[in-house]
């Protein structure tokens, strides 16, 4: 969620000024999440799809409705100075390359039958990999003045 | 890189909060530039030297040794 969040905030401090005009405000995003919610509910309900895929779409829902609250929240000048965006910037990237190595590494540990890997297992390292690099890369970043 | 912001900052009997809210930036970067540990943009070094009231290249010194080979101290002073 923090990750989704972080990205997103970054996506929206890399855009000129002219495209800022343009872009939904981060209210609106926080009801687009809440109606796609609800939408994923009545799918959920009123049994017209597969429960996978309402269920699909009742997290992707709430996932844009929580990271959209928390980056209208954080949303001010000084909150994301430059040297916090050059910093999220950077964290996010070196996370993506980690997450890379490891992707790489799970294919050769499937590969060779190192390992038994499901699914889900790949999926909650990779997410939980994801966030936890991406916060200790932001703190380490911080509070080293060079970036 | 060296900065003399603490300096100018003092003069004009600012803390780093309230510098760092004149620029819009958090206390932590005004911290690092005072360290000459971060390199700021154009936009922000504009910024603190409207708000120190003080030029660019006296806010920021740079010795040769930041500067790229081709450019010598003669070359670079013009």
């Amino acid at each position: 969620m923090l990750y989704i969040s972080n990205f997103m905030l970054e996506l929206n401090n890399n855009q000129t000024p002219h495209r800022r005009i343009m872009e939904i405000s981060w209210n609106k995003r926080v009801l687009l999440g809440i109606l796609c919610t609800l939408i994923g509910i009545s799918l959920l309900i009123s049994d017209l799809v597969n429960s996978t895929i309402a269920y699909a779409v009742i997290n992707t829902g709430t996932i844009v409705t929580i990271a959209a609250y928390k980056v209208s929240r954080q949303k001010n000048a000084t909150a994301h100075d430059e040297r916090s965006r050059a910093i999220g910037a950077k964290a996010a990237s070196y996370s993506w390359m980690l997450t890379y190595f490891l992707v790489a590494i799970l294919v050769w540990l499937v590969e060779f039958n190192w390992f038994n890997l499901t699914l889900q297992m790949v999926l909650g390292l990779l997410l939980a990999q994801m966030s936890v690099t991406l916060l200790v890369y932001k703190w380490w970043f911080n509070n080293h003045g060079e970036i | 890189m060296k900065t003399n912001i603490k300096t100018a900052r003092a003069k004009h009997q600012l803390t780093q909060q309230q510098l760092a809210d004149l620029v819009a930036v958090r206390r932590e970067t005004i911290v690092f530039l005072e360290q000459g540990k971060y390199n700021p943009s154009l936009k922000l070094a504009y910024a603190i030297s409207k708000a120190l009231k003080t030029r660019i290249e006296q806010l920021f010194v740079f010795e040769p040794k930041d500067l790229p080979e081709t450019l010598t101290p003669e070359t670079s002073n013009q």
